[in-house]
């Protein structure tokens, strides 16, 4: 009997254990982040940019994400965000289709929706404008000019790609072959195969060996794929030809840290997570305060980043990639 | 009887809920919010008579997914008009639903083992025929069913959901089907040997759970208005919770639809009320597994308080019965 009663006390104070303060109004504009996923640590760079940014500007900032990143996941978690009355709404959305009216719903009531990362392509009108990455040209133009810089803009070099059909590398590469012909700085530089890894690293791994092989006079292989650039690396790092052949490619730093550190890879490059969040972030508190509006080529003062232009389908992006070396690797952990 | 703890429970959530957020008491939002768990909810409304029957469905969520992935093919691929493909998923659901009552009834897999197993191949067969590939494309009409809203407030998806459960309740109490349902949970044998149809029953059971999923999968479809394979994680333990929670005993025999819908209610109160202090999920999950815990220590409290005040009256009557004797009602 005791003990039942004790049990009914024990719920009771549980639920209330959520109540200890309540929330309050505090005037300031409100700002939520919601991730795909948690445990993801991509996002967590993310994260810290927009939280920066948002204290920067004055806004109050929540991060909030569900537990698996399946397609509906994120539609609780919007409408409670709705309901707590957010200025702005930043995303990254795991579905393209299924969260399309429960952001109609938030627009419809004034709130500001901004996809981060990934966008709702072809429903880009469920939200009011897009932050992303990189700009396909510079990261093209951008990996030609780092492996140029590597091997003195002269010789043979390979690309090592994920799959034959994967649409950002293959606009990607469809660039670099393009700024090569085009721009007479490069033109010394020959790209002798490109190779598909399938993003497998086992795969990867075999075709990088397999360029090695075929091409004794490669001055460098260039991986426009996380998967494949480490691959790379290990397979001139078994061969010993760090001396000679120079890799690069988009990576992450925690993947690519022993290479840099060895000095089997020199320098590789992605674009930073931390600056997207950021500028996400700023983006956000500029529309909660209403000091901004979205035009094809508005111009946006972001903070420390400085200027961005709002492009085409009301998309802003970050930034060109960011390079990293031995001498900068260590302030970055993604 | 068991559902007081849960409407009690309910009401300390309400309140609490209240105090959490100023913008928690608002009907339209917790309807809203309800609406989005409409299809849990009819796996749970089923699942309450299977588990009543002394048997668990845990297929319930990858068939619905399964259910669902079927009717988006036959939509998208052999362009069925919709009013067909809602046959198609019915239909769909009764066959899995069948299935599972032959391994169930057939086989003599015992319900846990078996529906593990078809937990595991619905959600297999449902890859193999969509892959990673995402199915959309629904008519407008279908999937304005999930924001169509009744009297201006209440949207159909609840209505829907209602509608079943007071069906599901009537067919429990008042008709030789639920009757029947009721004595397999209690002794199957005891069932057996009164001559009851044990097998023909537990067969309809796992059909039913069966049609609930198709039912479940088209609320699901006009919810988000896309199809893969990957939907419904883990629905069939927010579907077991809701029922467990709302009074009804895991080893069958006793329970009640009203306390399954009261319960959903309550899972969402919980849910809600965290999501406005911005909890994240994964820390939501020890309040409601604590919440399912302790609703079901004291769920036969009221009984045995009866029983109690019972036994005190007749010990004090001087029929020499001891207090607490007589405790278990």
């Amino acid at each position: 009997m005791l003990k039942q009663l004790l049990l009914v006390a024990i719920t009771a104070s549980f639920i209330a254990v959520g109540c200890g303060e309540s929330s309050t109004g505090s005037g300031k504009p409100k700002l939520v982040y919601i991730a795909k996923n948690t445990g993801n640590p991509y996002f967590d760079p993310l994260i810290q940019g927009f939280k920066d940014a948002a204290a920067e500007q004055g806004c109050e900032v929540v991060t909030v994400a569900p537990a698996t990143a399946d397609a509906t996941s994120q539609l609780p978690l919007i409408e409670d965000q709705i309901q707590q009355g957010v200025g702005a709404i930043a995303l990254s959305p795991n579905s393209t289709e299924a969260l399309n009216r429960v952001l109609d719903e938030a627009m419809a009531k004034g709130i500001a929706v901004i996809t981060v990362d990934s966008d709702l392509t072809n429903n880009e009108k469920s939200r009011t404008v897009a932050v992303k990455t990189a700009d396909p040209q510079s990261v093209g133009e951008g990996q030609i000019e780092l492996l140029g810089s590597l091997i003195g803009y002269s010789g043979k070099f390979a690309i090592l790609s994920a799959t034959t059909d994967a649409p950002n590398q293959n606009e990607w590469i469809g660039i670099m072959k393009k700024t090569l012909e085009t721009n007479p700085k490069y033109k010394n530089m020959q790209l002798v195969e490109t190779a598909y890894g399938n993003d497998e690293p086992q795969k990867s791994l075999t075709e990088a060996e397999a360029l090695l092989t075929k091409y004794p006079d490669l001055k460098g292989i260039v991986a426009p794929t996380t998967v494949g650039v480490a691959a790379a690396a290990q397979a001139v790092e078994t061969a010993k030809k760090a001396d000679t052949v120079f890799v690069t490619g988009l990576g992450t730093p925690n993947q690519m840290r022993r290479f840099i550190q060895n000095g089997t890879v020199k320098a590789f490059a992605l674009w930073s997570p931390y600056d997207e969040g950021y500028l996400a972030g700023q983006v956000a508190a500029q529309l909660a305060k209403k000091s901004l509006t979205i035009k094809s080529g508005t111009k946006i003062q972001a903070g420390k980043l400085g200027e961005r232009e709002v492009r085409e389908k009301s998309v802003i992006i970050t930034g060109p990639p960011t390079v990293f070396t031995k001498e900068n690797i260590d302030q970055f952990h993604f | 009887m068991n559902q007081i703890v849960t409407v009690i429970l309910l009401i300390i959530a309400l309140a609490v809920g209240s105090q959490m957020s100023p913008y928690f008491l608002d009907a339209g939002y917790l309807l809203k919010k309800t609406s989005m768990e409409v299809p849990i909810a009819i796996m749970a409304i089923a699942l309450t008579f299977v588990i009543i029957g002394g048997h668990i469905d845990l297929s319930v969520a990858t068939g619905t997914v399964l259910v669902s992935v079927i009717a988006a093919r036959s939509f998208d691929e052999l362009h069925l008009p919709m009013a067909m493909v809602v046959v198609v998923a019915l239909s769909c659901g009764a066959l899995l639903g069948a299935f599972n009552g032959l391994l169930v009834v057939w086989l003599r897999i015992p319900s846990l083992v078996a529906t593990l197993g078809t937990l595991a191949l619905f959600r297999g067969l449902s890859k193999i025929l969509i892959e990673e590939r995402t199915i959309r494309g629904f008519p407008d009409w279908f999937l304005g069913l999930h924001q169509a809203k009744l009297l201006g407030t209440i949207p159909l998806p609840v209505i829907v959901m209602l509608g079943l459960a007071i069906i599901a309740a009537i067919v429990l109490r008042f008709t030789t089907f639920g009757r029947t349902v009721i004595a397999i949970g209690t002794s199957e044998p005891a069932a057996r040997y009164s001559a009851l149809p044990t097998a023909r029953t537990t067969m309809l059971l796992f059909v039913i759970s069966g049609v609930a999923m198709g039912v479940a999968a088209l609320a699901n479809i006009a919810q988000i208005g896309s199809v893969d394979y990957k939907g419904l994680p883990g629905g069939e333990l927010i579907a077991i919770t809701a029922v467990v929670l709302g009074g009804t005993s895991i080893f069958g025999g006793r329970g009640s639809v009203l306390g399954t819908v009261l319960a959903m209610f309550l899972l969402v109160v919980v849910r809600s009320a965290l999501g406005m202090r911005n909890v994240q999920v994964e820390n939501q999950l020890p309040i409601i597994g604590t919440l399912l815990i302790v609703a079901v220590a004291i769920a036969d409290l009221p009984a045995k308080l009866l029983a109690r005040l019972k036994a005190r009256r007749r010990n004090i009557e001087g029929t020499g019965t001891k207090p607490g004797a007589t405790i278990h009602a």
